[in-house]
């Protein structure tokens, strides 16, 4: 990474966490005085080494995990904040970011919620991944 | 009922609480500046200490 898309990557992580639901090339430019031209070239860097999935055909950041750009169904509650989350491992993984509170996933019978409390998850439950590690990447919408 | 979702295709099955405990772990710095993504290595490691191992955890 270069030392200015190690900044680009920081500010849209910050944007994420701050709550921002669009984090784009330009809201990212504007938040930090940066030029779209820049930002979009950075973006499109960090897109090929996957440390951001972007939106097809645009800069608008899909996915930077466990943060998602998209309302997915599955999302992340700390008290009156909430995060949308790619699956249901990224909404447990963005409680480990951003502190106690609920994960949300969207099931047959309407939404899942576990708690996570000091570091604890309730009620029990379980995580299934269909696609191994190796090819997390092949095609990471679907994984 | 999950596995109708994946035509019947079971992946691996973790725990919540494991894949929170990796969580921790794994975005461990993600918002930092100086973050540095995981060698596959380290990453292995990383899915190791939380007792995920096997063909599905492996990188290479």
């Amino acid at each position: 990474m270069t030392p200015f898309d190690r900044q680009v990557r920081a500010q849209l992580y910050r944007l994420f966490s701050e709550g921002t639901t669009v984090v784009d090339e330009v809201a990212i430019a504007e938040s930090r005085g940066w030029s779209t031209d820049d930002v979009e070239d950075s973006l499109e860097r960090l897109a090929e080494t996957h440390l951001v999935k972007l939106a097809e055909g645009g800069h608008r950041v899909e996915m930077a995990h466990p943060f998602s750009g998209a309302g997915t169904g599955y999302r992340s509650v700390v008290g009156d904040r909430s995060w949308n989350a790619n699956c249901a491992w990224d909404a447990l993984a963005i409680l480990a970011i951003m502190g106690d509170g609920e994960a949300v996933a969207p099931g047959p019978d309407g939404d899942v919620v576990w708690s996570v409390q000091d570091g604890k998850v309730s009620p029990e439950g379980v995580v299934h991944l269909l696609i191994p590690a190796r090819r997390f990447w092949d095609d990471i919408e679907f994984t | 009922m999950w596995l109708q979702a994946t035509d019947g295709r079971r992946g691996y099955v973790a725990s919540c609480q494991t894949m929170f405990d990796l969580s921790t772990d794994w975005y461990s710095g993600r918002l930092d500046e100086n973050w540095e993504p995981p060698t596959p290595e380290k990453a292995v490691a990383i899915f190791a200490r939380h007792g995920l191992t096997g063909d599905f955890w492996r990188l290479s």
